[in-house]
C-alpha cells in the first residue's frame, strides 16, 4: 500500500504545481487579491509536503527491504547494515532524483517562511518560477524514473548496492551536494522575478545574497567531501580526476563563487546588475545540465547511472525550455535593468569584475573541454578524449591571475581608490611578499610551479593580513594599531577573510602535493620490500576472511621510516551480494602528508603475487582543510547576513 | 687465452648491464610520464599509469620497450593512435579540429574582457 | 551590439544542439574502436598452432571472421556456442590470446572446435596491433583483407546476424 501512496502523492503534487502555474499565468499579478495570493501560497505549501512525504515513504520501503518495489529490489539487500539501507535510497537514479525533489521542497518551505517580508507581486513571481522548476522535476520523476513501480512475482532477495557506494560517504556527499545545487533554484527564481518586474535593486541583492551563500557553502562542502571520498575509496591516490561529472559539478561552484562577488557589487554599488542576473541563471542552468549529463550517461565517468535515452530527452527538453526561456527574457529585459553608471577600474568593484572574468573564463573553458568530445563526434565522427593533462594546462593560467587579483581587490576601496593611496598600501605588502617568496626559494629550491603556488598562497595571506591591519589603524594616530577596533569589523568581513585564507591553504596543498608526490607500482610477492621516498615498505602478510557482507583480503604492510616502524592494512573486498570488488586503501597520516597503499588483485592468478601501488602525497591534507576553511568563512558571513532574511523588501 | 676471453666477455656484459640498468630507470620515468597522459581503454576514465588492468600492463610494457628501442614520444603516440584511435589520448592533439578547444581559455577571456570593458572606465571619474 | 544581448542564448542553443545530437544518434552498433575499421588487416607475426601458416597468408582472398579467445576467459565459453552455430556458413579463425597449447587443446576438446584454423599469440604483444581491449573480440575481414567490423566482448546470435547483414550492404 505504501508505495502506491507515495506514487499518488507525487502525482497529486504534479497536478497541484500545474494548477498553480496555470493560475499564475491566468491571473495577472497586477490585480492580486489577498485571498488569491494566499491560495497560491497554500497550494505550494501542500505540494511540498506531499513530495517530502513520498520521499520518506521510499526510505521506509528501503529500510523494510520491500522487494515488491522494483527500485528497492534493484538497489539493496537484506544483509546490509541499517545505515546503508537508508543511504541506499539515494544511491541510484530514481531515489536520488526523489531526494533532489525533496531538497527542492525544503528550500520551497524555507522560502515560504520568509515570504511575508517580500512585496506580494515579487513573491508571486518567485513562487511561479519555483512551481515551474518543481513541475519539471516531479514530471521527470513520475514519468521517466518512478521509484514506486512494483515488480511481480515478489523477489525474495535484492540485488545489492554498488560496493563503492557502501560507504559513509554516500550518507553525506549527495545530500550536501544536492543542498548546494538545488539551493541555486532560489537565486534563479529571484532573478527571473526581477527580470519580469524589470528592476534590480540593492534591496533585491541584499535579499538574494544569503540564499546564494547557503548554496555556495553546501556546494563547497559537497564537492570537498566527494573529493575526499574518491581519494580514499577509488584507490587511485588522487583527489581530483577531471572526470566529466566532477567538471560539471565544479562549474556551478565556479559560477556561484563569481556570483557571490558580483552580487556584492550590486548590493553596495548598484553595479553589475545584469551580470549578477546572468550568473544566477547560468549557475542554475549548469546544475540542470549536470543532471542531464549524469542521468543520460552521455559521457564516460565514474558517476555513471544506468543510462536511458528517454530520460535524456525529457531532461534536455526541460533544460532547453527553462534556460532558453530565461536567457531570452534576459536579452529582452537587459536594457531595462542595466545600470548606466560605469565602474572605475581601480576600485573594489573593478577588481571584483576582473576577478569575475577569470573565474567565468575558466568555467567556460572547463565546460568546453568537457563537452568537446561530443562536438568532435558530431562533426567528424571521431572518438576523442579530453582529460586531466588538458585541464591542467588551460586551468592554471586562468586561475593564477584570479587569485592574484582577488588579493589586490581585497585591499581596494569601493567606488574609487586613489592611486597614491594604493601605492602607499601596496609597497609594504610587495616588499614582504618578495622577501618571503625569495626566502622560501632559497631554502627549498623547488620547481617553478610549486614556487608559483606557494607565492600565490603567500600573496593571498598577506593581502588578507594587510587589509585587516589597515582596518585596525587609527587614522589620527599614524601607525598605531588599535585592537579595540577588531570588534568593530563586521562579521561578514571576517567571513570573507576566512574564505580567502581557505583559498590560500587550498592552493598550498594543491601545489605542494601535486609538485612533490611520488608514486610506485609493481607486482610484489610476500616479504618483498618497496622503497618510496624514505619509507621501506615490506609486504608482510595476507589474510583472507569473511566480514559483514563481503569477503575480505587484507594485506598487512610493515612500514619503516628511520627508526619509526608501523603497520598499515590495505583491503580488497569482494561483496557477497553483487560479487563486485572494491579497494580500501591504507592511508597513514603524518602531519599533513599521506602515505597511501593500495593492494590490487593477484596477478597472475594463483601466483600469490599482488599488484601494489604506493603513493606518497605530501601536504595533501591542506587541500581539504582549505576547502573546509572556505566553507567556514561562508558560515561566518551567513551569521551576519541572517538579518536580511527578516528584512522587509 | 680462453680465460682472458671469458674475463673480457664478463666485463663487457657487466658494462652492458650497468649502462642498461641506468638507462632503464630513465626510460621508465619517460614511460610513466607518457602513461599518465593516456587513457586506459577498458576503464572508466582512468589513466594507463594508474590502471591495474591486464591490457594496461601490456601497453605500459610495450611503451617501455619502444622507448628502449629509441623510439620518440610522438612515434609511440602515433603507434597507439593507429591502433586505438585518438580516444586513447587524454591530451588532445594540437590539430585544426581542436583549434577551438585549445584557444578556449584565451578566446573566452577576450570576449568577457571586451564585454566588461564597456562597463569599465580606466580613468578616474570626477566625483 | 544588439546581438550581444542574446549571446548567452545563442551559445546555449549551440551547446544544446550538440547534446541533442549525441542523445538522438547514439549508434546502435557502436564499434568501440573505430581506429582499425576500413583499414587493412595489419601484418602480424602470428603462426598457427601447427606452425605451418602465418595468419596473413591464411586469410588472404577470403571473407573471414577472426575470433580472439582464451581458455581462461569465462565469457568466451558462452560465445563458443554462438561461433559453433555459424562455423558451417562462415570461415571462422581462432586466435588464442595468452594461453598454452595444452589448455587450448583441452578447451576445444571439451567445447568443440568452430575454427578452421587456430593461431596463437601467447605473449599477447602482437594482438596489440589489432587494438585489442581484452578477450573475446571478433573481427570481420573481407576478401581484400580489409577490417569491416570489430566486436568487443562476447557476441550473441542476434548481434552476429545483425553485423553480417550490416556488412553485406
Amino acid at each position: 500500500m505504501l508505495p502506491e501512496i507515495g506514487n499518488i502523492f507525487l502525482i497529486i503534487s504534479f497536478l497541484l504545481f500545474s494548477a498553480q502555474l496555470a493560475l499564475s499565468f491566468k491571473f495577472n499579478s497586477l490585480d492580486l487579491k489577498y485571498s488569491f495570493f494566499d491560495v497560491i501560497k497554500r497550494l505550494s505549501f501542500f505540494s511540498y509536503i506531499l513530495v517530502l512525504t513520498s520521499f520518506f515513504i521510499l526510505i521506509i520501503n528501503y529500510v523494510s527491504s520491500d522487494f515488491s518495489v522494483l527500485n528497492v529490489y534493484n538497489n539493496t539487500h537484506t544483509n546490509k547494515p541499517l545505515i546503508y539501507k537508508i543511504t541506499g535510497t539515494w544511491g541510484n537514479h530514481e531515489g536520488s532524483l526523489l531526494m533532489w525533489l525533496s531538497v527542492l521542497s525544503l528550500y520551497g518551505l524555507l522560502f515560504l517562511i520568509f515570504i511575508k517580508n517580500l512585496p506580494k507581486r515579487f513573491a508571486f513571481k518567485v513562487m511561479a518560477t519555483l512551481a515551474l522548476v518543481n513541475l519539471g522535476f516531479v514530471g521527470f520523476t513520475v514519468f521517466t524514473s518512478n521509484p514506486f513501480i512494483r515488480t511481480f512475482p515478489i523477489p525474495s532477495e535484492g540485488l545489492g548496492l554498488n560496493p563503492v557506494l557502501q560507504d559513509p560517504g554516500l550518507a553525506f556527499h549527495p545530500p550536501l551536494l544536492y543542498l548546494g545545487y538545488v539551493g541555486l533554484t532560489i537565486p534563479f527564481s529571484f532573478s527571473i522575478a526581477a527580470l519580469l518586474q524589470g528592476e534590480v535593486t540593492r534591496e533585491w541583492a541584499k535579499w538574494v545574497k544569503p540564499w546564494i551563500l547557503i548554496s555556495w557553502i553546501f556546494l563547497t562542502l559537497g564537492i570537498t567531501l566527494g573529493s575526499w571520498w574518491a581519494y580514499y575509496e577509488l584507490g587511485w591516490g588522487g583527489w581530483w580526476f577531471w572526470d566529466p561529472v566532477e567538471n560539471i559539478s565544479l562549474l556551478p561552484w565556479l559560477l556561484t563563487t563569481a556570483l557571490l562577488h558580483s552580487v556584492k557589487v550590486t548590493e553596495k554599488r548598484e553595479g553589475l546588475k545584469s551580470w549578477t542576473i546572468l550568473l544566477s541563471i547560468l549557475a542554475f542552468s549548469l546544475t540542470l545540465l549536470g543532471t542531464f549529463i549524469v542521468r543520460s550517461g552521455l559521457l564516460t565517468s565514474v558517476h555513471a547511472f544506468a543510462s536511458d535515452p528517454a530520460r535524456g530527452i525529457f531532461i534536455l527538453t526541460f533544460l532547453v525550455i527553462v534556460t532558453a526561456g530565461s536567457l531570452l527574457l534576459y536579452g529582452i529585459k537587459l536594457e531595462k535593468i542595466e545600470n548606466k553608471k560605469n565602474i572605475y577600474l581601480v576600485s573594489r568593484e573593478g577588481g571584483l569584475l576582473l576577478n569575475n572574468i577569470f573565474l567565468c573564463a575558466s568555467a567556460i573553458t572547463i565546460l568546453l573541454g568537457t563537452i568537446w568530445p561530443l562536438v568532435i563526434e558530431a562533426t567528424t565522427g571521431q572518438d576523442i578524449s579530453v582529460g586531466a593533462p588538458y585541464f591542467k594546462i588551460v586551468f592554471l593560467p586562468l586561475i593564477f591571475p584570479a587569485i592574484f587579483l582577488s588579493g589586490v581587490s581585497i585591499n581596494l576601496n569601493w567606488k574609487v581608490t586613489n592611486l597614491d593611496y594604493l601605492y602607499s598600501r601596496f609597497w609594504k605588502l610587495m616588499i614582504v611578499f618578495i622577501f618571503l617568496v625569495s626566502i622560501y626559494y632559497i631554502i627549498y629550491d623547488v620547481p617553478v610551479l610549486i614556487l608559483l603556488g606557494v607565492a600565490a598562497t603567500i600573496w593571498m595571506l598577506l593581502s588578507v593580513i594587510g587589509d585587516f591591519f589597515s582596518k585596525l589603524h587609527d587614522k589620527s594616530k599614524g601607525f598605531k594599531i588599535n585592537l579595540n577596533k577588531t570588534k568593530k569589523i563586521r562579521l561578514s568581513i571576517y567571513g570573507m577573510y576566512f574564505a580567502h585564507i581557505g583559498v590560500a591553504v587550498f592552493i598550498l596543498g594543491v601545489s605542494l602535493s601535486e609538485g612533490m608526490k611520488t608514486y610506485y607500482q609493481g607486482v610484489e610477492s610476500l616479504n618483498s620490500k618497496i622503497h618510496v621516498e624514505n619509507f621501506t615498505i615490506t609486504f608482510f602478510k595476507l589474510d583472507k576472511f569473511k566480514k559483514e557482507n563481503w569477503f575480505s583480503e587484507t594485506g598487512t604492510f610493515l612500514v619503516k621510516k628511520n627508526d619509526n616502524e608501523f603497520k598499515m592494512k590495505a583491503e580488497r573486498r569482494v561483496y557477497l551480494d553483487t560479487g563486485m570488488p572494491s579497494t580500501e586503501a591504507a592511508i597513514k597520516r603524518n602531519f599533513f602528508s599521506h602515505l597511501y597503499i593500495v593492494m590490487g588483485q593477484e596477478q597472475p592468478i594463483g601466483s600469490g603475487k599482488r599488484i601494489i601501488r604506493v603513493y606518497h602525497n605530501p601536504h595533501i591534507i591542506f587541500i581539504w582543510l582549505g576547502a573546509i576553511i572556505m566553507a567556514f568563512g561562508g558560515v561566518v558571513s551567513l551569521i551576519d547576513y541572517r538579518k536580511s532574511f527578516f528584512r522587509k523588501l | 687465452m680462453l680465460l682472458i676471453k671469458k674475463i673480457l666477455l664478463t666485463l663487457l656484459l657487466l658494462f652492458v648491464f650497468t649502462s642498461l640498468a641506468k638507462n632503464i630507470e630513465l626510460e621508465k620515468e619517460k614511460m610513466r610520464k607518457l602513461a599518465a597522459e593516456l587513457r586506459c581503454v577498458v576503464c572508466q576514465n582512468q589513466s594507463l599509469l594508474e590502471s591495474d588492468s591486464q591490457i594496461a600492463k601490456d601497453l605500459k610494457e610495450l611503451i617501455l620497450e619502444m622507448y628502449m628501442r629509441g623510439k620518440s614520444e610522438s612515434e609511440i603516440k602515433l603507434f597507439l593512435v593507429d591502433r586505438y584511435g585518438e580516444f586513447i589520448l587524454f591530451k588532445p592533439t594540437f590539430s585544426f579540429n581542436n583549434i577551438f578547444l585549445w584557444l578556449a581559455p584565451l578566446f573566452s577571456f577576450l570576449v568577457l574582457s571586451f564585454i566588461a570593458s564597456k562597463k569599465l572606465s580606466f580613468f578616474k571619474r570626477e566625483k | 551590439m544588439k546581438l550581444l544581448k542574446f549571446l548567452p542564448l545563442i551559445i546555449f542553443l549551440i551547446v544544446s544542439i550538440f547534446l541533442y545530437n549525441k542523445i538522438k544518434y547514439q549508434k546502435e552498433l557502436e564499434p568501440l574502436s573505430s581506429a582499425l575499421i576500413e583499414k587493412k588487416f595489419p601484418s602480424l607475426k602470428i603462426k598457427s598452432l601447427d606452425n605451418n601458416d602465418n595468419i596473413n597468408d591464411f586469410i588472404k582472398n577470403k571473407f573471414v571472421i577472426i575470433n580472439i579467445f582464451a581458455s581462461w576467459c569465462a565469457p568466451c565459453r558462452i560465445e563458443h556456442e554462438v561461433l559453433k552455430s555459424f562455423s558451417e556458413e562462415y570461415t571462422i579463425v581462432g586466435l588464442a590470446y595468452k594461453d598454452s597449447i595444452e589448455n587450448i587443446e583441452s578447451f576445444l576438446l571439451e567445447l568443440g572446435n568452430p575454427y578452421k584454423k587456430v593461431f596463437y599469440d601467447f605473449s599477447g604483444k602482437e594482438s596489440i596491433n589489432l587494438g585489442l581491449y581484452g578477450v573475446p573480440e571478433t573481427f570481420f575481414v573481407n576478401e581484400d583483407s580489409k577490417i569491416l567490423y570489430k566486436h568487443v566482448g562476447p557476441i550473441n546470435k542476434m548481434e552476429f546476424k545483425k553485423i553480417i547483414s550490416g556488412i553485406i550492404h
